[in-house]
């Protein structure tokens, strides 16, 4: 136990949910440790959601896709590392299309 | 089901799949000559695919550097690099068209770097003079986007849609391309698209190996959708690998330690401190990407590899001051991620190894960008013929991209003018629609995601930079044994129909098993070594047999793979080295 990370990801279905809830998983020691936040929203996504949506396009900090709110700060999700303890949600002031992923504008 | 089948029915002259460097281009070139123009992307325009992440360079033989170099030149080294396998009607026409399209790129916005009025061109290896131009910065791609983005916006007749995985294209009754269909992921809703020409820009399959430093788009689903609408794929087996990714926690990122060493010229070490590149190269560690990459991979085999399973790229021979100070001239933000890596550069080496870089092999073309399918044009790394049997360094996967996106761009413009609007057979529609209907009601089974994966692996352990034919029949086997139990339990196993990635994966992991048995399959044919193909059986190139491209098609009684010669209608291979 001492060694596993507690993820809260914001979740969000504009077709079913009225409000957004979060949902928290416990993820093993090499899946926090020394990973990128996109490595461990991947691992949740294949070991525990399968309906988790989020954006990973170029996992090379160079397009911005993967832009995000972890313990409240914007970071890319595929250069800031993660932590023991994170709350990940989608960047504020933007409209919420489903999970993490927002309208963004395109290039 | 109600919502589930509704199916947005939209038309235009010109569709282009892929809305990147090859797609942005032959969108923005047919746009210009007054047709309307639909782009199509599964991800975000300008923040998918590969193009994002190029580096800085682009081939173009303006002379600027050295007054020698000539399109004649370019052709020749492309042609050499490519092992003779290279179209070279497609090959000459490109080298012309690039003193004119690379250019153009500066007047749409992009920044290069320049002396005064004249572009300042580099040399990299298998190029005879210096002929790559660079952007400014880091990253190509943000040059490129910035140019991309100027003309998107200056041109009120090209629709970009977002977030639309194209699945299929539509055919006439007389096999002619006449549209695509797809699913907004946005909606999960089923998109029908009606169009005069198409153009396919949809970029390479990298993601079928395991280690690869592209984008995790780059799952080759436009040549398995030409593939099946009758297009030929050609040159399959012929795949490039980047010996510089990153193979230090976090495996990521191939840019900067390429970045160092080609400005610092770094050794490489295995895991008993020997300068081992010598073995694999006679250019040592300066080798091209195919030996260096072996090289490494090779070690590892012998278990002389590093913990991660990669090499050391040593940099220690120079100056600490002397590296301190290339960082805090040139590039600063390196610094800092090798600070993040806990790794201090002037004593440490990086682990680099490895990674699936880019597809040579693609969409069987002519030298316009024609695909066997009337009204279908294939057009920058999806497309094969270009590169031959290995692409050379220093930016040509670009320069492709900017002149075929010019040639197929303007043909479909002028060809759309003179149809009439075509006509779609719905029951195509409908049976695209089942099949994507049957994965979202399956909730249990085999996720797309968990096939990629065992491809991945697959791939990385049989058909990936050493290849002999004990191997490629096992990882055959292996395919084909996800075929027959994995593939027809496929599922989408998420609730929602909004984003489901579930989706998007379950219909690429059926490219991916498609394509890997091409892969696979061609390389057991090709009983030789060239290129980016080396077989440990056949180390030799052997050109009085294999100066042959491999020809993939689609008949009714299944694949077939064809040897034929390539179109070499102006220089042939001399003998001895080349």
């Amino acid at each position: 136990m001492e060694n596993k990370g507690i993820v809260t990801i914001f979740r969000f279905d504009p077709t079913v949910d009225k409000e957004p809830r979060y949902e928290r998983y416990e993820v093993p020691y090499e899946y926090w440790h020394r990973v990128k936040v996109i490595d461990t929203l991947r691992y949740v996504y294949e070991v525990f959601d399968p309906g988790l949506s989020f954006r990973e396009p170029c996992r090379q900090q160079i397009c911005g896709a993967c832009i995000l709110f972890v313990n409240k700060k914007s970071v890319l999700a595929c250069e800031a590392f993660s932590e023991k303890e994170m709350v990940i949600e989608p960047i504020p002031n933007r409209v919420v299309l489903k999970d993490l992923i927002t309208e963004s504008s395109s290039g | 089901m109600g919502a589930d089948h509704t199916c947005q029915e939209i038309e235009c002259e010109v569709l282009v799949i892929g809305s990147e460097a090859a797609g942005a281009k032959a969108s923005i070139e047919a746009a210009e000559e007054v047709v309307d123009t639909l782009v199509v992307t599964k991800g975000l325009v300008g923040k998918g695919g590969d193009t994002i992440m190029a580096g800085t360079g682009v081939q173009a033989p303006l002379g600027h550097t050295d007054p020698r170099d000539t399109p004649e030149a370019f052709f020749e080294d492309v042609v050499k690099g490519g092992a003779y396998l290279n179209n070279q009607k497609l090959v000459e026409r490109l080298a012309r068209l690039s003193l004119t399209e690379v250019p153009k790129m500066e007047k749409w916005g992009a920044k290069f770097v320049k002396r005064g009025e004249k572009f300042d061109q580099a040399q990299y290896p298998g190029s005879s003079y210096p002929r790559g131009l660079r952007a400014v910065g880091d990253h190509g791609g943000l040059q490129w986007r910035t140019a991309f983005s100027s003309q998107f916006k200056r041109l009120n007749n090209i629709r970009r849609m977002e977030d639309t995985f194209i699945s299929s294209l539509l055919l006439s009754s007389d096999g002619e391309a006449v549209g695509a269909f797809g699913v907004s992921l946005r909606t999960g809703h089923c998109v029908a698209i009606r169009s005069k020409q198409t153009i396919l820009a949809t970029g390479g399959c990298a993601q079928i190996y395991r280690k690869t430093d592209s984008s995790v788009d780059a799952t080759g689903d436009g040549m398995v959708m030409a593939y099946n609408a009758g297009a030929e794929l050609m040159d399959m087996e012929f795949q490039q690998f980047f010996p510089f990714c990153c193979y230090m926690s976090p495996f990521e990122m191939s840019i900067f330690p390429t970045s160092l060493h080609y400005n610092l010229h770094g050794k490489f070490y295995n895991a008993l401190g020997e300068a081992f590149m010598e073995r694999y190269s006679p250019r040592k560690d300066w080798g091209l990407r195919d030996e260096v990459s072996r090289g490494i991979y090779l070690e590892n085999k012998y278990g002389r590899g590093t913990p991660n399973g990669g090499a050391y790229l040593s940099f220690n021979h120079l100056p600490e001051n002397l590296i301190e100070n290339f960082f805090e001239r040139l590039k600063p933000s390196y610094m800092a991620k090798l600070k993040q890596m806990g790794i201090d550069i002037r004593r440490q080496a990086i682990e680099v190894g490895p990674g699936a870089h880019y597809s040579m092999g693609g969409i069987r073309i002519n030298e316009s960008c024609e695909t066997a399918v009337p009204h279908l044009f294939a057009v920058g790394e999806v497309a094969s013929g270009a590169d031959g049997a290995e692409r050379i360094d220093g930016g040509p996967a670009m320069t492709w991209c900017f002149t075929m996106g010019y040639i197929a761009g303007k043909e479909a413009a002028r060809r759309a003018k003179q149809l009439s609007r075509p006509k779609v057979d719905l029951s195509q529609v409908d049976a695209e629609q089942q099949r994507v209907s049957t994965l979202w009601e399956r909730k249990e089974g085999v996720r797309g995601s968990e096939i990629k994966n065992a491809v991945k692996d697959i791939m990385w352990e049989y058909g990936a930079l050493v290849r002999n034919i004990d191997g490629l029949k096992k990882g055959l086997e292996l395919i084909e044994r996800i075929k027959a139990d994995d593939l027809p339990r496929l599922c989408v196993a998420g609730p929602s129909r909004l984003f489901n990635k579930g989706l998007t994966e379950a219909l690429e992991a059926e490219n991916m098993v498609k394509l890997s048995e091409m892969i696979l399959r061609a390389a057991s044919i090709r009983e030789e070594s060239r290129g980016a193909h080396y077989r440990s059986d056949y180390i030799s190139r052997n050109d009085a047999q294999w100066i042959k491209n491999i020809v993939i098609k689609k008949r009714p009684e299944g694949i077939t793979f064809t040897p034929v010669s390539p179109i070499m209608d102006t220089i042939k291979p001399t003998e001895g080295r080349e």
